[in-house]
């Protein structure tokens, strides 16, 4: 309709095309049916009357940069055609976003701001593909987004209620964990830029720790280092490689119990203390608390280990419930040689 | 902690709302829902969501009620659509508060599965069902659906398409729900039960698909109507199952104030129904856009089914498409004369299906008035293309007889093409 609009003022040109100034101020020109195909420039045009000549530029929201502008013009000169099948179209689109995501974010953008539904359509379902499936870190990591959660933070999304008592003292004891984390956090700033790789397998580490008394805190930091790398991993995974990468089971074991609404953490939960001071990797786990499934998993995992333990239990957690706060703040008030002690302790079992 | 460097910059987090939306919307709900634990920007981008499906590709194998619970109050804002369907329900607890928070949220589109396991009673639908007064689509499955005597707040103002599947009525009527919807395009009640009559009084009104029991139906007020479907099932609850009108017939009564239909389809006991009482000679309707009719579970040796089939024929002059199944109705009568001087007479009488372009035949058993029928159909259907015939499986050795006297008959239509189909060798052709 207003093609022929367009016909009619200027006949004698054959193809006429349309002025499009960007907010950087370049100046382009583009063919009109081309440029017809983006809603909003359609409107400008036909309200405005802009865009016949260079002078009268239309000028198009800042959100859109001369190469994004490129790209959009591309897409609609090859839509805009209306012979195409739907299967060209298809295949077009697919190679069409066939770009880097830094890319594909301003694209989106910018075919928002010229309400060109289809793209943004398009390109949301293609970032809504780098999404799906993947995990946390996988998704930082391909859209650049800081890890500015802080444990807590994480913990809470759709965490299930605490309606049982031992799920209740799992949380106090997350939260003492938390507050241990933050003092070590402290503590670690300096030593953590130091100890970048430690490829010391955990048999040299554990004798050190065994054999010298002092420095105990150096083999924790790099062991802890290497735990934390794979901190954010599945939990599935930290599990089983602190399982795999600890040739002494049960200090292992006891650690990738720990974050679990388990009976078995109240029992060893003065050594897991200790444990956890020194470990701290579990939150890797709480991070995936949000899968129901894992959490099923860690039970099992959890109940095997009771198992294995073979310890009478229901009486120890009675223990220990009763008791409560107490013996849970003895190995913090101690020093590095008193979790030492511990540490030992827990082997000879 | 790890040094976090980030090489490029975060492009994604600051995009526009509508943006966020756009491609959390093509999330599954567990992905959208994680998307809370990337970053602070993420925190809550999710909770606006405006659309929550689970479904069975959600994969939530438990904790299913939970987790509805915690995803719904966390959101924030109105929820266009929510949907729960394909997942295994234990219990229909918090059902209801879920329902009503949706109410207060403007939903749109509501699709609720609940098909619980386990032989507890179906689910009782809560009347707050009737305060989502902004709803377009309604679909509800396997619950027990109260119409509220009076029509006070009943309605739904903006809804289009209601869709209930396996549902039990209380409250026999349905005709004022129907008549308080009053933008309802499409109605389909699929395997219902607890309905006496079906009034229809729905001015906008294009497709409607009945399968159930019910005893009375009539289309008061239905200029759009298009499509038409009436699947009649015994109607078992006390008395007789068909009511003998007295005088008047079923036929007209139901299928009075259809006179913009394209297409209507009858089965199962349908034509039974409409077949008591008086048929008449010809309907007081003549519907000139039925293009295409669908006739299920006819008896061919049942003269009053025959009659109402006829009936049809005389007041459908531009009828392009014919599907008939037949049945065999074990208790008629042997006798298949009357049928067959029926059916002449009604041929020689009148001209009628001037535009049947197609015929499909399936389910035919051999029987002679089955194939005086397509004599005369094909003797009289001047621009016929094509017959296809699948007989009923059971039919071997009769069936290349069929074919020889199928061959024999003589076609008013030069164009005429009969197709003959093993049984279950069916292809669906044109």
């Amino acid at each position: 309709m207003s093609e022929s609009e367009m016909a009619i003022i200027k006949p004698e040109v054959m193809k006429s095309y349309i002025w499009l100034q960007t907010a950087d101020g370049s100046i382009q020109q583009v063919e009109e049916e081309v440029a017809m195909f983006c809603p909003m420039i359609c409107r400008e045009i036909i309200q405005t009357g802009m865009g016949s000549s260079k002078n009268y530029a239309i000028s198009l929201p800042q959100r859109v940069n001369p190469s994004i502008l490129s790209l959009i013009l591309d897409y609609c000169r090859f839509h805009q055609v209306p012979g195409r099948s739907n299967k060209e179209r298809k295949s077009f689109d697919e190679k069409f976003i066939r770009i880097d995501t830094k890319r594909l974010c301003e694209l989106t953008s910018a075919a928002d701001s010229l309400q060109l539904k289809p793209l943004v359509d398009l390109t949301s379902r293609a970032l809504a593909r780098m999404i799906e499936g993947k995990t946390p870190e996988e998704i930082r990591e391909t859209f650049h987004l800081p890890d500015d959660l802080t444990e807590e933070e994480k913990l809470e999304p759709l965490r299930n209620t605490a309606d049982d008592p031992r799920i209740r003292l799992l949380n106090r004891l997350y939260a003492r964990k938390r507050k241990e984390l933050k003092e070590r956090e402290k503590l670690k700033n300096v030593e953590v830029e130091e100890e970048h790789v430690d490829e010391r397998s955990v048999d040299d580490l554990l004798s050190f720790i065994n054999g010298g008394d002092g420095d105990s805190k150096v083999p924790k930091t790099s062991k802890h280092k290497k735990k934390n790398r794979r901190r954010k991993d599945q939990a599935k995974d930290v599990s089983s490689d602190n399982v795999s990468k600890n040739h002494k089971k049960d200090p292992a074991d006891l650690s990738s119990v720990e974050p679990s609404p388990s009976k078995t953490s109240k029992i060893q939960e003065a050594a897991v203390d200790s444990l956890a001071a020194k470990v701290e990797f579990d939150d890797g786990d709480i991070d995936d608390e949000l899968d129901p499934a894992m959490k099923e998993e860690l039970d099992r995992e959890v109940e095997d280990f009771a198992r294995r333990l073979n310890s009478d239990w229901p009486e120890r957690m009675q223990e220990i419930l009763s008791s409560g706060q107490e013996r849970r703040h003895a190995p913090i008030s101690m020093n590095g040689n008193g979790s030492l002690r511990r540490y030992t302790g827990l082997e000879r079992r | 902690m790890k040094t976090v460097t980030s090489s490029g910059c975060d492009r994604i987090s600051y995009l526009p709302i509508n943006i966020i939306e756009n491609i959390l919307v093509n999330l599954p709900i567990k992905d959208a829902v994680r998307t809370s634990i990337l970053s602070t920007e993420w925190r809550y981008k999710w909770a606006t969501l405006p659309k929550i499906v689970f479904d069975y590709e959600s994969r939530i194998k438990s904790k299913l009620i939970k987790i509805v619970h915690q995803v719904l109050l966390i959101h924030v804002g109105y929820i266009k659509k929510f949907e729960l369907s394909g997942l295994a329900l234990r219990s229909c607890s918090g059902i209801d508060k879920w329902i009503l928070f949706l109410s207060r949220n403007a939903i749109e589109e509501l699709i609720l599965h609940i098909d619980v396991g386990g032989g507890g009673g179906k689910y009782t639908l809560p009347s707050s069902l009737f305060h989502c007064k902004q709803l377009r689509y309604l679909e509800l499955r396997g619950c027990i659906f109260r119409i509220p005597p009076t029509s006070k707040g009943l309605g739904f103002n903006h809804l289009k398409r209601l869709r209930l599947y396996n549902i039990t009525f209380v409250g026999s009527t349905i005709g004022c729900l129907i008549s308080s919807c009053p933008l309802l395009e499409i109605l389909e009640l699929d395997d219902f039960n607890g309905l006496t009559d079906i009034e229809v009084d729905a001015p906008n009104l294009i497709l409607i698909y009945l399968c159930g029991s019910f005893r009375r139906i009539c289309f008061k007020n239905c200029p759009l109507l298009v499509n038409v479907a009436i699947y009649k099932c015994g109607y078992s609850i006390g008395g007789s199952n068909y009511i003998d009108q007295g005088r008047r017939s079923n036929l007209i009564k139901a299928l009075g104030g259809l006179a913009r239909i394209e297409e209507l389809k009858l089965g199962n006991e349908t034509m039974k129904f409409l077949a008591t009482g008086n048929i008449p000679r010809k309907l007081p309707h003549i519907y000139n856009h039925l293009r295409r009719l669908y006739l299920d579970c006819i008896t061919f040796c049942n003269l009053k089914v025959i009659s109402v089939v006829f009936c049809l024929f005389k007041s459908v002059p531009k009828l392009q498409r014919l599907e008939i199944s037949a049945q065999l109705d074990k208790g008629a009568p042997r006798d298949m004369e009357p049928v067959l001087e029926f059916m002449e007479e009604q041929f020689h009488s009148g001209c009628f299906l001037n535009e049947l372009q197609v015929v499909k035949m399936r389910y035919i058993y051999g029987m002679r008035v089955e194939l005086e029928f397509l004599k005369l159909l094909l003797a009289n259907a001047p621009v016929l293309e094509t017959m296809c015939i699948a007989p009923e499986s059971e039919v071997t050795a009769a069936g290349s007889n069929m074919c020889k006297e199928l061959l024999r008959f003589c076609r008013a239509s030069p164009k005429a093409k009969i197709l003959y189909f093993e049984p279950y060798e069916e292809s669906d052709e044109d």
